[in-house]
């Protein structure tokens, strides 16, 4: 076997030797850790002609793993009429480093409506580099719909009293149960002419999501959304109960949270502490602000309610006015006092864990002192009170 | 009378007085030694944002591209009591929304933890063991000032190479949990992207060495049949090849994608990922699949050693040393 298979090679080596013509020298270069990722592969873009859409969602990302520089060539693969639109098509990419390229998609007026495969292969070359090299490349494919119907969106984000706030809106289409993102804007007005079909806006803050609307948009209508944001919130809002240190009865709640105002200052800002149990209600304002600044501001409140603490469930919640309009609450927490006065369970509304009835833990206790001043106060106007009503009787005696 | 009736009021008053304490202890006053509970820390927010100035919302994530995770916590104690930030980043194949794994995995879990008293190790990340998963713990950051109710943990973090691909699926998960000495909280974000990585690597030479003018295509002729590549990618991925006109130093290798070569100058090339002569496809300028069934790797990839190229010419070639490339293709699929 192993003679027959030298035997072929001897001969081939000999015809070779006799009738070659060309000389394919190939020097290949070793290529390694080559890669693509990236956004692009996964859309599914529904366009109208004479359209186009540039998004940062919509990207590749180019790696060069290998401990070589290199080139990037970047080729796209595109149906009649339609632009595959990236900043760079050939750049040097340094060993170990990456680059992200945003996409843009340019639909001409002469593209035929019909469904396509539009793709990008991001191949690495090297300058002066002889033979015939073996290389490694990535790429990725994308699905296209040319329509030649569409609409048109007009999402603003307005204050709750209509006021334009320069938020960040992104537009998402919806496609069979996919969400893509087909556009954005930071000045709180997205206008755009679309295909036909489900979407959704998206308004956000500091990175914080402040509304959503899902909509359909059908052949040649307009759409205008006008989406209300708030800019303020409450974060962590939490109640502590405080418990007399012999006889574990609950003394005081102590109520906290911080007030986060992502954008502008509000004017006349009270916040408010509401406690209610069964019918009553109790309305504290623990601070009340000229001027509400843009930024995080944390705020304390120790409550006990006047006619002292009483069996059943306490509701606690903070609420924001501005101007004397409500404008945002916090989520609301409970406390249950059981039958002998002691809180025996904290009822938590959100995504917590309930809390110990008793202190548990001897690191956190930081008792509070008797506020002496004020009671000897009392017991020295009593004693005054009392001393004056015996100086009146023993006149009257007299 | 009269003195009584004073009496009486001065009594009232005094005893009304007396209670002071008690009533105005709504206005921040009450008297007595007590010890506040250990209320047990909550997570207000756990996100993903493509930028250090967390303002915008990461919906998809790239594998090898940072990014910063913030959970927002809060203790009525003040942050200060909170002992230990958990996160894991998870995989939910079934689109159920589970309860997180607990346990790292290059394709489907990283475990992220901010630990209070870890020291050196204050930032750590559990991937599975010696994997692409990555945290940058000097950009990582704490709430500057801990006696606040609340505050941000921002993690730095990069998804490995073979976290699982969920483009259109939206099945990655998010777990945040804050824990103190007395209990935790947490809270889950859920849906997020992990998309599509492909890696190749080459690491071969092959040399078709001298042919003959007008020979090719066929079974044992000049053939290469040991073309070595390696995939790594994290989702199903197709293998193709593409080439082009090669250079030479006077002439120019035209390349004939049909695979006839009957004007000068012509060349083209079958490949496959065997030697397999019967199952070689036509090469092409754009990308031909050679394989498409390849599928979620580990880190270390698949390598196919065998690829094999057969290499056709015109009769009419002209002697030189050509140059150009024969391009090996990892694509989503």
């Amino acid at each position: 076997m192993v003679a027959s298979i030298l035997k072929k090679a001897i001969c081939l080596g000999c015809l070779l030797a006799l009738f070659s013509t060309v000389s394919w020298v190939t020097p290949v270069q070793a290529q390694g850790g080559f890669a693509m990722s990236g956004s692009f592969n996964a859309q599914k873009l529904e366009l109208p002609q004479g359209t186009s859409l540039h998004t940062p969602d919509i990207y590749i990302v180019v790696f060069n793993n290998a401990s070589e520089d290199l080139n990037v060539k970047i080729t796209t693969n595109v149906p009649l009429g339609v632009k595959l639109v990236l900043d760079e098509y050939d750049f040097p990419l340094n060993a170990n480093s990456q680059i992200k390229l945003e996409v843009g998609i340019e639909i001409g007026m002469e593209a035929i409506p019909g469904v396509y495969k539009i793709g990008i292969i991001a191949e690495p070359y090297k300058e002066g580099a002889e033979g015939i090299q073996i290389v490694g490349a990535a790429g990725q494919e994308a699905d296209l719909t040319i329509t030649g119907e569409s609409g048109t969106v007009d999402v603003t984000a307005v204050s709750p009293d209509g006021v334009l706030v320069p938020a960040m809106i992104v537009l998402f289409r919806e496609y069979e149960k996919n969400t893509f993102e087909i556009a954005r804007t930071e000045t709180g007005d997205l206008k755009l002419t679309v295909s036909p079909g489900d979407y959704t806006a998206r308004v956000y803050i500091a990175g914080k999501e402040l509304a959503k609307e899902n909509f359909t948009v059908a052949i040649d209508e307009q759409k205008t959304l006008s989406m209300m944001v708030k800019t303020v919130y409450f974060e962590g809002f939490e109640i502590v109960p405080n418990y007399h240190k012999d006889s574990g009865n609950l003394v005081i709640v102590e109520a906290v949270c911080a007030v986060n105002n992502l954008l502008e200052a509000f004017s006349l800002v009270k916040v408010n502490l509401l406690v209610s149990k069964e019918t009553h209600q109790d309305k504290i304002t623990i601070i009340n602000l000229s001027r509400l600044e843009q930024g995080k501001m944390e705020l304390s409140y120790n409550y006990v309610p006047g006619d002292g603490w009483q069996q059943g469930l306490y509701s606690f919640q903070m609420e924001l006015e501005v101007d004397g309009q409500i404008y945002t609450a916090s989520p609301t927490k409970r406390l249950n006092i059981d039958e002998t006065g002691k809180a025996s369970s904290t009822e938590i509304t959100d995504a917590t864990v309930s809390e110990p009835s008793t202190p548990t833990s001897p690191a956190d206790e930081t008792a509070s002192q008797i506020n002496w001043p004020l009671l000897a106060g009392a017991v020295v106007i009593v004693g005054i009170l009392i001393a004056i009503g015996i100086v009146v009787l023993a006149r009257r005696r007299k | 009378m009269k003195t009584l009736k004073l009496m009486g009021i001065l009594m009232s008053l005094a005893l009304l007085l007396s209670l002071a304490p008690a009533v105005w202890g709504a206005e921040d006053t009450v008297s007595g030694s007590f010890t506040p509970s250990n209320v047990t820390p909550t997570v207000t927010t756990l996100e993903i944002y493509s930028d250090p100035g967390l303002s915008s919302v990461a919906n998809s994530l790239t594998p090898q591209v940072y990014y910063f995770v913030k959970v927002t916590a809060g203790d009525g104690n003040t942050i200060e009591d909170i002992d230990q930030i958990d996160v894991e980043l998870f995989f939910d194949s079934g689109d159920a929304d589970p309860l997180p794994p607990g346990v790292g995995d290059p394709q489907t879990c990283a475990i992220l933890t901010w630990d209070k008293d870890g020291g050196g190790s204050e930032w750590t990340i559990d991937d599975g063991a010696g994997t692409t998963w990555s945290i940058l713990s000097a950009n990582c950051t704490k709430p500057a000032v801990m006696t606040g109710s609340s505050g941000d943990w921002v993690f730095v973090i990069m998804a490995g190479k073979v976290a699982t691909e969920s483009a259109g699926a939206d099945n990655w998960d998010s777990f945040a949990e804050a824990i103190d000495g007395g209990g935790s909280g947490n809270t889950t974000t859920r849906d997020k992207e992990v998309l599509w990585y492909g890696e190749i690597s080459t690491a071969d030479t092959a040399d078709f060495g001298a042919v003959l003018n007008g020979s090719g295509f066929a079974d044992n002729t000049n053939e290469i049949s040991d073309v070595s590549v390696t995939y790594i990618s994290n989702g199903n991925y197709d293998q193709q090849i593409k080439t082009e006109n090669w250079t030479g130093g006077s002439f120019t290798a035209i390349f004939d994608v049909t695979g006839t070569c009957n004007d000068a100058q012509e060349f083209s090339l079958l490949a496959y990922i065997s030697d397999t002569f019967g199952s070689a496809v036509q090469v092409n300028t754009t990308g031909i699949s050679i394989d498409n069934t390849g599928t979620i790797t580990d880190e270390t990839g698949d390598t196919v050693a065998t690829n094999s190229l057969w290499l056709k010419i015109a009769l009419t070639f002209s002697i030189d040393t050509y140059n150009g490339n024969i391009t090996y293709i990892i694509a989503d699929r």
